[in-house]
């Protein structure tokens, strides 16, 4: 054999290596997903890769550790993946990797149950549902809200209720409750307007805070108003959402709104609030194990009434797990999950503080929590945090401009109502939605 | 003849034919070898690299140009659209913005970087001050940050009560201006392109202050002889002589500043590009709808858009420099 010939022989062997390369790679970013599903089985035992938010590291390590006792045969794994940073396209991409068999998929709603389901990447988890009973732990609008087609797609672990944190020795030196009418509200606004001390922080930097606020104003004024827009025709133009924008400016004219918080993030008003420089604090359940650990029992948390209405709580999902149509250990993901679903996981994460989505523990939450929504109707009127991606865009750019005045409540919610229709028309958000109430 | 060549032919089923055999030396045939190898060893070398190459620049690149001219993409009903995404593409919201800010970007990049690395070089080189590799290190220490861990130390330097510039305000009697840096849409693009210019000036520095170092002495001694100094010598032989290094300095920070992708990043992750679009930019609007979100094909058809201005600035920059290498 000439050296000619070898060489192109090498030639062609590199080639052949470098397309079976690529067509690994493409094989990994698209051509591996399988769409088969076998029957689901209760099982003990396996191995799970397991990926849920970041922001529950450290509850999650108390269910991992609870579950290390309970079921010792479970093997489960963190997957590497960490999709907080680069959203969908990683979830994406580390199902069609192999690199996990259960994982976060957000809210049932908007985030990110369609897009997924149009990619065929998940399994059904009806069989699942049945085996394991779900049905009888969680609640039923939340398996409305998962389910498309017919299919159930989604178990809901965590709920999200957004509020304003207090102290209760703060309100009770000052002799103050929980105020019922926006006048009421304005008036303790401006009891705990003191000296060294601002009414209402919340962190706005890299993600506005203020969303929570607008959406618990919105509530407040009418919460059959969130259900429409998110279920049905209603419009980010109607009355209420435009009258709760203007609300949050009045609250940022009078001074009741911390002024550096177009400049701080969550974790800084967080600071602001168990500092004491703060009054209340706009945040979520998320925020219950660090005000139980540092504050004791003397916390608690309230929800404003809008102008001409009433506090009305607004509570729904924040974190439903999928298992990807793909899993190598379906039924081991499916056990694991019951385990967050029925078992001791569920006290695990209770415990921890957080707002969980099972009734299995119900009876022994932490008395803030206990008085709390959390499930049935309620459930639909919640609008924070998951917006699809658009419409949360256009929400998160515009706010600020309510403050320095360049747009209006309404101009800044035709913004957010332009975004919405694209979503839907990108079909972020089911455009058959009011079927899921 | 024919009946030669037949009788040719059966020769050579003969057993025990052969033919003739014509006795190359030995030194040809390695020569040959040698020939052969040279003419296949560059394309042996460059395998690896082309390879790498066409899987993660040349693949990608092809599918990105697909997609952004199809709809649903990654489904199963992905098809052909022209020039749809496009469209729908150029009226998102935030593109004014994003273009508005790559200009801004672009020419601040190109012009406040170079500018401030020549004179700290200048300084430093030409200057009185000693000991110089001190100054050249306190110069160059930014750059050894990445740009994401320069945005995350200047998100406490921003912070409107308890930063490092709230504090310095605070000493001088204006404790009570609280600038809100990063939230305030007026102040949100200064304070991310302080940021880059913190990060990337340095790098002007040490290549100025390279090129300040190659300038032959004799010109200064000889300056100085005729009664120049300081300001004088900067400008009539530092600056003229570093003519080339500036424009290539002055070609990668155009480049560079067209696409600050970690700086906004690090100061305003997840809501990227706030407040009010104040920050966003291309590589931003891209990221948010193609990766956080799931709109690849407008993510796609920015993605093309920003690679084709790329690529033309830097034909034109090319061009650029071309004539005045020839001038």
């Amino acid at each position: 054999m000439d050296v000619t010939r070898r060489v192109a022989l090498k030639w062609a062997g590199g080639l052949a290596l470098s397309a079976g390369a690529l067509s690994s790679l493409i094989e990994a970013c698209g051509g591996g997903t399988s769409t088969s599903t076998s029957s689901a089985k209760k099982v003990t035992s396996g191995t799970v890769r397991w990926r849920t938010d970041v922001s529950y590291v450290i509850s999650d390590q108390k269910v991992l550790d609870a579950g290390k006792v309970d079921l010792p045969k479970l093997v489960v794994e963190s997957s590497p993946v960490d999709y907080t940073a680069a959203g969908f396209t990683a979830m994406r991409l580390s199902i069609q990797s192999r690199l996990t068999d259960l994982l976060v998929a957000k809210s049932p709603k908007f985030l990110f149950l369609d897009p997924l389901l149009k990619s065929k990447l998940l399994r059904p988890l009806d069989d699942y549902y049945e085996a394991y009973n779900w049905k009888h732990y969680l609640n039923q609008p939340s398996t409305k809200h998962a389910t498309r087609d017919g299919h159930i797609w989604m178990a809901t672990t965590y709920l999200e209720l957004p509020g304003l944190t207090y102290r209760k020795s703060t309100l009770s030196k000052l002799g103050l409750q929980p105020p019922q009418t926006w006048a009421d509200f304005l008036m303790t606004l401006q009891e705990l307007k003191g000296p060294g001390q601002i009414p209402i922080t919340v962190g706005t930097r890299g993600f506005s805070f203020l969303m929570l606020l607008h959406n618990q104003l919105w509530s407040g004024i009418d919460p059959k108003s969130i259900e429409q827009v998110i279920f049905g025709s209603g419009k980010w133009t109607d009355p209420a959402p435009v009258a709760a924008a203007g609300a949050m400016v009045e609250l940022w004219d009078k001074g009741y709104i911390d002024k550096d918080a177009l400049s701080i993030q969550l974790g800084d008003a967080a600071e602001r609030f168990l500092a004491g420089k703060a009054a209340l604090n706009v945040t979520g359940s998320w925020f219950y194990a660090t005000m139980k650990k540092q504050l004791g029992d003397d916390w608690d948390m309230l929800t404003p009434p809008g102008p001409g209405g009433k506090p009305t709580w607004s509570v729904g999902e924040d974190q439903g797990m999928v298992i990807p149509a793909n899993a190598k250990d379906a039924d081991a993901a499916a056990a694991w999950l019951n385990y967050m679903v029925t078992g001791n996981g569920v006290k695990a994460l209770q415990d921890a503080g957080n707002l969980v989505a099972s009734n299995a523990f119900s009876g022994q939450a932490i008395p803030q929590v206990a008085h709390l929504p959390t499930t049935t109707s309620t459930s639909s009127v919640y609008l924070f945090g998951w917006l699809p991606t658009a419409t949360e865009d256009a929400w998160q750019q515009g706010v600020s401009s309510l403050f320095d005045k360049t747009q209006t409540p309404a101009q800044w919610c035709a913004q957010v109502q332009k975004a919405w229709e694209k979503d839907i028309a990108n079909g972020n958000v089911p455009s058959n939605r009011g079927q899921l109430l | 003849m024919i009946t030669e060549k037949r009788s040719e032919v059966v020769d050579a089923r003969r057993p025990g034919w052969a033919p003739p055999t014509v006795a190359v030396p030995r030194r040809l045939r390695f020569e040959r070898f040698n020939q052969t190898v040279d003419r296949f060893l560059p394309y042996l070398l460059v395998l690896p690299a082309a390879v790498l190459t066409g899987v993660f620049i040349l693949v990608p690149l092809a599918q990105t140009i697909w997609i952004s001219f199809t709809l649903g993409a990654y489904t199963d009903q992905q098809h052909f659209a022209g020039l749809t995404v496009y469209q729908e593409a150029l009226q998102e919201t935030g593109l004014p913005f994003a273009i508005r800010n790559a200009l801004v970007w672009g020419a601040s990049a190109m012009v406040l970087a170079p500018a401030l690395g020549l004179v700290s070089a200048a300084l430093v080189e030409d200057g009185p001050a000693r000991p110089k590799a001190l100054f050249r290190f306190v110069f160059f220490s930014p750059y050894l940050f990445s740009l994401a861990v320069a945005g995350a130390i200047f998100t406490r330097v921003y912070d409107p009560s308890y930063g490092f510039i709230a504090s310095l305000l605070k000493l001088i009697g204006f404790g009570d201006l609280k600038l809100q840096w990063l939230g305030d849409p007026h102040l949100a693009l200064t304070a991310a392109l302080v940021v880059f210019l913190w990060h990337e000036v340095p790098f002007c520095f040490l290549v100025f202050s390279a090129a300040i170092r190659q300038i032959d002495r004799n010109l200064y001694d000889a300056a100085n002889v005729d009664g120049a100094w300081g300001l004088q010598t900067f400008v009539h032989i530092t600056v003229p002589s570093l003519r080339t290094v500036t424009t290539m300095v002055v070609m990668i920070m155009l480049l560079v500043g067209l696409i600050p992708f970690a700086v906004v990043y690090a100061l305003t992750f997840p809501a990227l590009g706030a407040p009010s679009y104040a920050t966003e930019i291309i590589p931003t609007m891209i990221f948010k709808l193609g990766l956080l979100g799931t709109n690849y094909e407008e993510a796609a058809a920015l993605s093309v858009l920003l690679l084709v201005a790329i690529v033309g600035i830097t034909l034109g920059l090319n061009k650029v420099r071309e004539w005045q290498l020839a001038r």
